[in-house]
């Protein structure tokens, strides 16, 4: 057979298989993310890998629209509607900031969050048991939980008077979490010392500050504000010399001293199960009820601990889930 | 059944029976029976097997969720009764701290504890560790129920709660083991608040197939987990489910077996489930799988089955549609051969088409063609010599045309006969029965002595033998031959002789003896050919007294014939004379009538004052005579003209006729205020001016005779043996029946002029017509009941 019917008949097979394959990419689902960017990057792996866990392969059985606003809380209404035109089968977002500003773009789209800390405070569902509209997702409990971590805090450092606490103020976790940190400070017999931010100028003000000279402990009140600037927060507490609270451990890893959390990846694990159901099994999120953490975990940097002079207790030692050196 | 298929077959097939059509139906029936028999013995054991598959599949599902459970109950149970007895230590020791640690450590290392704590024997708490809350923010709810339970718990032994679901959290339940010994005033308890996702993540990712789903309800039938999470946190309950409630007694019969069933689930779906109690908790483990999709798999078995029998008849329809047209096209094309030759065609062949048995049937047939072909051949050969011998013989025997006599004729046939048969001699008799003799016809070489010998019939003779027998006796020696008694003929040199029956008509009517002087001549290989030549003669003697009769009839015929001639001479004549008759009495004789008529009234007129009343009453007595004179001779001129004066015959609608007459005696029925009916009248072959003459006749007569009532009258009609009937009845004065002959009798009547007018030739006229078509006409009547009159026309 001559080149050029070699070359043709090539071509042909080519072309047949991109058409076999085409309409399975053509037809596949798309779920459009609007996501806070930075550190909440693991959230979205946790997704990915959740979905390809069931059989939800990127590029192949799904496809991936994503809004990264990279710390900027102003454009996530701009990318949430942006994200919405689009017209997505499903929508997953990661932070009480994007959820709202997406509950706020759609109400029939399916969304599904992660990363907030009480829904049902932040008025993004009307129950765990059921949200009563378009969204469900994962909750983490990251409100209640600052409660939890003070009296950790507490235990760890019995002396503690006071704890400085960081409120992005236009972030609704960031207040719920300081209310209940507040309450417990209140029966702990730990005074929360509150610093509000909204801007890159607030934190540089409040990096100017003596915080040694204000408290004896820092607690990171979940935000995306919060998360977005950890690195500065963790080299601050670093430089007080201050015991630094936070409440993801992949912080810890970067050099805060400890966390009580649920993990970012293994939320996007637990929030692939449900962004599933929607797309194969066309469930309503109504009919989806809100989830809680599978686990917690109590990280602690021993290298951080050491450098603060911290004397780490054995039962703590024993009961930390994730020890990093 | 075998009544069956032959039933079958004729509703299917009616015509002529078919070999094909009837191998194939059976083929059918046998191959199709079978695959419908297999399939029918196959279809419920695999709808069984179907069920048991899918209940064993269940069964093993719900086991293994069972084992499952168990092992993460027993798990958290036995976590649960390790941590409470490091709490004792601690407690014993008073060790606070450590019992903060114990709980800590605890919880690490069982995720499912949600909470750890102490509560003493009055409900105070003394230890609370949660994984989400503070110590010191109060659970009510879990301290509540845990002193609830804690109250209930024996030493030792592990008390569950209810689940319990909130709006603000996931379901859990409620542990507690007490603490301490019984005789201890302060009964404290340890409680565990067990998060219930991991039973919601069993749920989740439970897998069977066609849809199967697993739900775990609490001892009150509420589920607690399942596949779709919101029928759990709407608190759906299963209780009142049959199933669910015979789980329930078998547990509380403490029976741990597996109970299948049916039920419609929480979310309306009917379903097949299987169900296992646990002990400890005491939840119900059910696994289901919706009908619909089980019997979807038995649907596709029955379709299975019916498309499977549908593909099998069909090829058993084909197979059998091929072995028939296989077995008979072969049958077909050997009947095809033997109607050809039937038909006279011998060269026909069959097409060996096979080397089976109908190959070989084929071959033999070829065979048996080409030998029939060849006998066909041989006999046709001698036949046809046979035939020339036997038609110069017919044609030499022949009868003259010109013989007066039988003698005449068999004495010109005798010498062609010894000619055709190589006889010596030939003698040809006629037997007398009554006088028992035999009458020479002819003969030839025989002595007149010897004729008149053996012209009596001899009881035992050859000749009587014959007669007796009508079968031919030949002797090729008459010396050596027993059954010729007398052997006469040896005197006279012959040798052999042959006697055979001359039959006219089936009946030996004589004996037609041949012999031959070479001795061994008259053998049995002639027997065909003399007997032959012995019904040639009978055929002569029958054509001869045919001949014979119809030479007399047909001069008997002759004489008729001329005597008709002359009699239809006559009747010419006749009728000539009688129409110059006619002819004469319509002018000759009428014109003097006319005369005496009309002077005798002119006399009346012109001297009616002068004559005296005597005078006038003899003129009028003459006038009226004149009259009636005339009268009568019209209507005999009429009479004689209904058969000299009848038109041809053609179709005649009696019922148009009628109105005819009818409006001719318009005045008589209206006078008489009669009613006139009939039946549907024919269409006859009639002269359709005589018919209405006939029928004015006869109704006339009607309306004249009536006896005081208005007339009716009616015209009745019937088909009668090939011809058509009429009858003309009315309700008039009746007529004796002893005058029924008499009054059709020309100028007959049975009344005087004075009581009734007329001449009397009107039912002549009638009965003249209607013979004149070839009818009869009769009366039926009793005097004082109407007269019912019948004519016939032929049809």
């Amino acid at each position: 057979m001559s080149n050029f019917r070699w070359t043709k008949l090539m071509a042909c097979a080519v072309a047949l298989a991109i058409l076999l394959a085409a309409p399975a990419w053509a037809g596949a689902p798309v779920i459009g993310v609007l996501t806070p960017g930075g550190s909440y990057e693991s959230v979205l792996d946790g997704l990915r890998e959740g979905l390809a866990k069931l059989g939800l392969r990127e590029g192949k059985e799904v496809g991936y629209l994503i809004e990264d606003s990279k710390g900027d809380v102003k454009s996530l209404e701009s990318r949430a509607l942006k994200l919405v035109e689009s017209r997505p089968d499903v929508i997953f977002a990661i932070a009480t900031a994007s959820t709202l500003a997406l509950k706020k773009a759609t109400q029939t789209i399916p969304l599904v969050f992660t990363a907030i800390g009480d829904p049902v405070q932040a008025g993004v569902v009307a129950s765990f048991a059921s949200s009563q509209n378009n969204i469900t997702g994962v909750a983490s409990m990251n409100a209640a939980l600052s409660a939890k971590r003070l009296e950790i805090l507490k235990e760890l450092l019995p002396h503690l008077k006071k704890s400085l606490a960081i409120v992005a103020v236009k972030e609704s976790s960031a207040q719920f979490s300081y209310k209940y940190l507040a309450e417990a400070g209140d029966k702990l017999g730990v005074q929360a010392v509150r610093r509000e931010i909204s801007s890159d100028g607030d934190i540089e003000l409040l990096f100017r500050e003596r915080w040694s000279a204000m408290a004896d402990s820092v607690i990171s009140m979940p935000s995306i504000f919060a998360v977005n600037h950890i690195a500065t927060l963790i080299d601050k507490a670093k430089r007080e010399k201050l015991p630094l609270m936070v409440f993801e451990s992949s912080h810890v890893e970067m050099g805060a001293l400890i966390s009580y959390a649920g993990d970012f990846r293994s939320f996007g694990n637990q929030a692939a199960a449900q962004v599933a159901r929607i797309l194969t099994k066309k469930t309503k999120p109504a009919d989806i009820p809100v989830e809680t953490p599978e686990r917690l975990f109590l990280s602690l940097n021993l290298a951080t601990a050491k450098g603060l002079g911290l004397k780490i207790p054995r039962n703590f030692l024993d009961r930390a889930d994730r020890l990093i050196d | 059944m075998g009544r069956l298929i032959q039933t079958l077959m004729q509703v299917i097939s009616p015509s002529r029976p078919s070999l094909r059509r009837r191998l194939f139906w059976i083929l059918i029936a046998t191959g199709g029976g079978a695959i419908l028999l297999v399939n029918l013995i196959w279809l419920p054991s695999a709808i069984r097997d179907v069920r048991q598959s899918q209940v064993e599949l269940q069964s093993l599902a719900v086991r293994s969720l069972h084992e499952q459970m168990r092992q993460m109950i027993e798990a958290i149970e036995g976590q649960f009764k390790n941590t409470t007895l490091q709490f004792q230590v601690a407690l014993m020791s008073d060790d606070r701290d450590g019992l903060r640690q114990i709980a800590q450590r605890a919880m690490q290392q069982q995720p499912a504890f949600e909470e750890l704590g102490i509560i003493t024997g009055d409900g105070r708490e003394t230890l609370r560790l949660s994984r989400r809350l503070t110590g010191s923010v109060a659970s009510s709810s879990s301290v509540g129920s845990a002193a609830r339970l804690a109250a209930q718990a024996k030493k030792n032994t592990i008390v569950w709660g209810a689940v319990a679901m909130t709006e603000t959290s996931e379901p859990w339940v409620t542990l507690a083991l007490p603490m301490g010994s019984a005789t201890s005033g302060d009964r404290a308890s340890v409680y565990a608040v067990i998060n219930l996702k991991w039973l919601w993540r069993l749920a989740a990712g439970f897998k069977l197939s066609n849809e199967g789903q697993m739900s775990v309800l609490d001892q009150g039938g509420r589920l607690i987990a399942a596949a779709d999470t919101s029928s759990v946190l709407r608190q759906h309950s299963l209780a009142d489910r049959d199933l669910i409630v015979r789980a329930f007694h078998a547990a509380a019969a403490e029976s741990s077996g597996l109970i299948h069933g049916g039920f419609t689930n929480e979310q309306g779906t009917p379903v097949e489930a299987t169900v296992l109690t646990m002990q400890s908790p005491s939840w119900l483990i059910l696994v289901s799988q919706p009908q619909a999709l089980l019997y979807a798999s038995i649907h596709e078995k029955i379709w299975f089955f019916v498309l499977l029998s549908a593909a099998g008849w069909a090829v058993c329809g084909l197979i059998a549609q091929r072995l028939s047209r296989s077995f008979t096209i072969p049958i077909v094309r050997l009947m095809g051969g033997a109607e050809q030759l039937a038909t006279g065609n011998l060269d026909h062949q069959v097409a060996v088409e096979s080397r089976d048995e109908i190959g070989d049937l084929a071959l033999q047939f070829n065979r048996m063609a080409g030998a029939l072909r060849l006998s066909h051949q041989d006999l046709e050969g001698k036949i046809a010599a046979r035939t020339r011998e036997l038609s110069a013989l017919y044609t030499t025997l022949l009868p003259h045309s010109d013989a007066q006599s039988i003698e005449e004729l068999f004495a010109g046939i005798v010498e062609r006969v010894i000619a055709a048969t190589g006889a010596d001699a030939a003698l040809f008799r006629l037997f007398d029965r009554d006088n028992q003799i035999l009458n020479c016809l002819a003969q030839r070489g025989f002595s007149d002595e010897y004729v008149q010998e053996t012209r009596q019939l001899t009881p035992g003779s050859a000749n009587s033998v014959v007669i007796a027998s009508g079968a031919a006796l030949l002797a090729p020696d008459i010396a050596a031959d027993e059954r010729i008694k007398v052997k006469r003929q040896i005197v006279f040199g012959f040798q052999s002789c042959a006697f055979l029956p001359l039959a006219v008509k089936g009946e030996v009517r004589g004996v037609i003896q041949l012999t031959s002087r070479s001795a061994g001549y008259f053998t049995e290989d002639k027997r065909e050919y003399l007997m032959a030549i012995t019904r040639l003669m009978g055929i002569v003697v029958e054509n001869y007294q045919l001949f014979d009769a119809l030479r007399g009839a047909k001069s008997s015929l002759e004489s008729t014939n001329a005597k008709l001639d002359r009699q239809a001479q006559e009747l010419l004549r006749s009728n000539a004379e009688l129409e110059q008759f006619a002819y004469v009495a319509s002018h000759d004789l009428q014109e003097p009538l006319r005369m005496i008529t009309g002077y005798t009234q002119l006399l009346l007129k012109r001297y009616r004052g002068q004559l005296d009343a005597n005078a006038q009453e003899y003129i009028g007595f003459a006038v009226d005579g004149a009259k009636r004179m005339q009268g009568l001779i019209q209507d005999l001129l009429a009479y004689s003209r209904v058969a000299t004066r009848g038109e041809e015959f053609t179709d005649c609608a009696v019922a148009e006729v009628l109105d005819g007459a009818l409006a001719s005696l318009r005045a008589a029925i209206e006078e008489s205020g009669a009613t006139i009916s009939h039946d549907p009248l024919p269409t006859v072959q009639a002269d359709q001016r005589q018919m209405g003459q006939l029928l004015q006749n006869l109704i006339g007569n009607a309306l004249k005779y009536r006896n005081g009532q208005a007339p009716r009258v009616h015209i009745g009609c019937q088909r009668d043996n090939g011809a058509w009937r009429f009858a003309v009845r009315d309700n008039g004065i009746g007529i004796d029946p002893q005058y029924a002959d008499k009054i059709f009798v020309i100028f007959q009547r049975l009344h005087t002029r004075e009581e009734y007018e007329g001449t009397g030739i009107g039912l002549a006229v009638c009965k003249k017509i209607v013979e004149r078509h070839g009818g009869k006409i009769w009366l039926e009547s009793e005097v004082g009941k109407g007269a019912n009159f019948y004519f016939s026309i032929p049809a």
